[in-house]
């Protein structure tokens, strides 16, 4: 239906240009999207609770830890950590393998600018296929993307820790509760209905921030929206004008659309945690 | 020749696979005629299919990737890929951070553009280019006003929504995107920058000998230039000889 | 003989925030079956006391001895602190309070506040804990209200959950904090009648209350705290009809005013 592009018009040209190869690319990047929202939504929240149990421990170095991540990430520009994190990390990772498979190698990693390792210590090995040079990438996007989220949900998580009711827990206390039992069966779950306003708040700000993924090397939807939106000359098979206000138009419509699932969703899961609490929903 | 042989058995040993080397070539796929992503997603133009050549001729299995030009340097050093083939102009600037085979192109002037009648000020107007490119240090230490921007694409398009007076590019480029009409060049040509080369890491000698290897017998068999006459925007001179 | 076990026994304790002297030394002895009223002026330190039983206060000084067994505590860099967790914990379930804001946990339906320390501290059976949790609340007279939060009840309805709770520790005393002053005087009667029914049970009781009735018809024993020492104590008739000292004479009357 599609063969020749030059002679159709009107709707079928329309379908057809909406259904060439890179369009499938950029609807599979909304995906690709959805699925980093997805994936990072729990790894930040782990890394939150963990930055917050450590910066609350008893155990003094843990405290240092836990203070230094939230406020590392706080203090430097999300963007250096997004393009930090995943390069440091990459390093990492293949100066590591490195040094246990080929440990014959003895010249320096560091050659001048370059970062040198042989090609068995390579992340992903250079003959892999390209899809899983993408899905690590993803991977490398979701760390970078949970590390600066966590410090974010960490500060959340021990604000809405200190906020429940001192009493609440002394009571927990004065009913035999170790304070294991007393943080699990009473603080914790008395937590979420102190987090979940900074907590969707910040979920918000990382529907918003999902486009920093082209930054990492990743084709997010704004990527695929510029690239196709683009003046397109003859040599392309469907040539058109500057159409990128229609891409963007409809990437507006996806992200209004996405806050807007997420609101629901959350005064309904507000409704949940704060069943009970004095002002709560019943 | 013996030794390179030499280093791809204990390569290939290392890693335990294919005899091949596999390579893997960065380009920004977004500069037509030089690379751009066609409609079925794919990286094409000029080249994607010189470098699918030279890979054949060296014997090497290419896998192509895209990189946003900003960071195209810094990750090809970093080792996520190894080659830099993207319409790359050899500077001394850039010599001193990679490698640069011997040039496939000839030097491409670059040339103004602007709105079709409108008559610039180049010299003292608002000139857009693409951040680090030569274009855009060109422009910088002339008396005009830079405005830079990520792709190649939105410094044309500024010119387009009036942000600026005109811009400056490869001419191969801007032949493309002034084809709708709308643009046409102005003013004379600037003559800034070396030949077009593919850029290596400085630690990858080996590599870069292959290339220019390839390079070489598709300039002396007369394949390179009736490669670049299939894309009539590109400057047909000669290349430097081997 | 056998109503004579001592069940707790406070000697000498002294208590301060920073600079202020709670506790002066103030021995206080409960045997099973001692209803045991502590009134006093606000900041008499008679809340302080009850806090030091259960350890939810550490007194800097002075002994507690629970069945017999007294508290064992180890010198820290603030003084002392109790030095076997073990035995704090075995104490606090033994002595189950009740507060003065109800303190019910939030979170949890009624039924699941009177079963949680059970469950949880105690390791027992859920069903069992679960039948017994229903059959208290029954009779503390919100057998209805099981699937209800907190805030979803009365003031007195909620205190009367916290007894609940308290009871189904099967404590060997309870500590009462004010466990009326948060009431309205029409909700304050249902919670009244309910301690009225624990004590007619013979059941050991520290009470901080302000109510003089309450403390007349129900204690075996009325201790008037001042200034954090204990200015009169004796029966109810001896302290709260025949007050020797000015300072109960001027307490009383000024209760008796209000």
């Amino acid at each position: 239906m599609c063969g020749d592009p030059s002679t159709l018009e009107g709707f079928q040209w329309l379908i057809c240009y909406l259904s060439t190869g890179k369009h499938q690319k950029f609807y599979m990047s909304f995906l690709v999207v959805i699925g980093l929202l997805i994936a990072v939504a729990p790894l930040a929240l782990a890394m939150g609770f963990g930055g917050a149990l450590a910066k609350r421990s008893k155990i003094l170095p843990l405290r240092w830890l836990g203070s230094l991540y939230t406020n590392m990430v706080r203090g430097i520009p999300d963007l250096i950590f997004f393009l930090f994190v995943p390069i440091a990390l990459d390093q990492l990772f293949e100066m590591i393998r490195h040094k246990i498979k080929c440990p014959e190698v003895t010249d320096p990693i560091y050659q001048g600018n370059d970062f040198v390792v042989c090609a068995a210590a390579k992340l992903p090995l250079g003959n892999a296929d390209a899809w899983v040079h993408n899905v690590y990438g993803f991977v490398m996007a979701c760390i970078a993307f949970a590390i600066v989220f966590g410090a974010f949900a960490a500060n959340t998580i021990d604000g809405a820790l200190r906020a429940v009711p001192e009493k609440q827990l002394e009571t927990a206390r004065a009913y035999g509760m170790t304070e294991r039992q007393t943080f699990w069966r009473v603080q914790l779950p008395q937590m979420w209905g102190y987090a979940l306003p900074g907590l969707s708040n910040l979920w918000m700000i990382l529907v918003k921030a999902t486009p920093l993924l082209f930054l990492l090397g990743i084709e997010d939807i704004v990527y695929w929206a510029k690239e196709l939106g683009g003046f397109k000359s003859d040599r392309f098979d469907y040539p058109h004008p500057d159409w990128r206000a229609y891409y963007f138009a409809a990437l507006m419509v996806f992200y209004l659309l996405t806050t807007w699932v997420s609101e629901k969703f959350f005064i309904r899961l507000n409704q949940r945690v704060n069943v009970g609490r004095v002002g709560g929903e019943l | 020749m013996k030794k390179i042989a030499l280093g791809t058995i204990v390569l290939a040993l290392a890693a335990g696979t294919a005899a091949a080397q596999d390579v893997r070539m960065g380009t920004e796929g977004a500069y037509p005629p030089y690379n751009f992503v066609n409609d079925d997603g794919e990286i094409d133009g000029f080249e994607r299919k010189l470098g699918d050549e030279l890979c054949e001729r060296a014997g090497l299995t290419c896998t192509w990737v895209k990189n946003d030009w900003d960071s195209i340097i810094p990750n090809l050093v970093s080792g996520n890929y190894d080659t830099i083939i993207a319409g790359m102009s050899i500077t001394a600037e850039r010599d001193e951070v990679i490698d640069f085979t011997q040039e496939y192109l000839p030097p491409d002037p670059s040339a103004f553009a602007a709105l079709a009648g409108s008559t610039p000020d180049l010299e003292g107007g608002v000139i857009a280019a693409q951040s680090a490119t030569i274009q855009a240090s060109f422009v910088a230490s002339s008396g005009a006003t830079l405005v830079e921007f990520a792709t190649p694409d939105e410094a044309v398009n500024a010119v387009r929504n009036g942000e600026a007076d005109a811009v400056l590019a490869d001419t191969a480029f801007l032949a493309e995107m002034v084809d709708g009409g709308d643009m046409e060049f102005v003013g004379d040509p600037v003559y800034i920058g070396g030949g077009v080369g593919m850029g290596l890491r400085e630690s990858d000698a080996d590599l870069k000998a292959k290339f220019n290897d390839a390079i070489c017998s598709m300039k002396k068999d007369g394949s390179l230039a009736k490669l670049v006459a299939e894309y009539p925007e590109l400057p047909q001179g000669k290349p430097a000889d081997c | 003989m056998s109503h004579s076990e001592v069940i707790l026994q406070l000697s000498g304790i002294h208590k301060r925030f920073d600079e202020l002297e709670v506790l002066k030394g103030v021995d206080l002895t409960a045997k099973k079956g001692d209803v045991v009223a502590l009134i006093g002026s606000s900041g008499s330190g008679k809340s302080t006391l009850l806090r030091c039983a259960n350890l939810l206060e550490q007194p800097e000084q002075g002994d507690i001895v629970f069945r017999g067994d007294a508290v064992k505590w180890a010198a820290n860099r603030a003084g002392r602190a109790p030095a076997d967790a073990d035995q704090v914990r075995l104490m606090r379930t033994n002595l189950s309070m009740v507060f003065q804001q109800f303190n019910l946990w939030q979170h949890m339906t009624i039924l699941q506040n009177v079963m949680e320390a059970p469950v949880t501290v105690l390791g027992q059976p859920k069903d069992q804990v679960e039948q017994r949790a229903v059959q208290l609340l029954d009779r503390v007279g919100i057998g209805d209200k099981l699937d209800k939060y907190p805030s979803q009840l009365s003031g007195g309805q909620q205190q009367r959950a916290a007894i609940a709770r308290a009871l189904c520790m099967e404590p060997a005393a309870m500590l009462f904090d004010e466990p009326t002053s948060a009431l309205d005087p029409e909700l304050e009667a249902e919670v009244i009648k309910v301690i009225r029914e624990l004590a007619s049970e013979g059941r050991t009781m520290i009470i901080v209350t302000h109510d003089m009735n309450m403390a007349r018809d129900l204690a075996t024993e009325v201790i008037f705290l001042h200034q954090g020492l204990i200015e009169e104590k004796g029966t109810p008739s001896q302290v709260l009809d025949n007050p020797k000292s000015e300072r109960l004479q001027q307490f009383l009357s000024a209760t008796a005013a209000h």
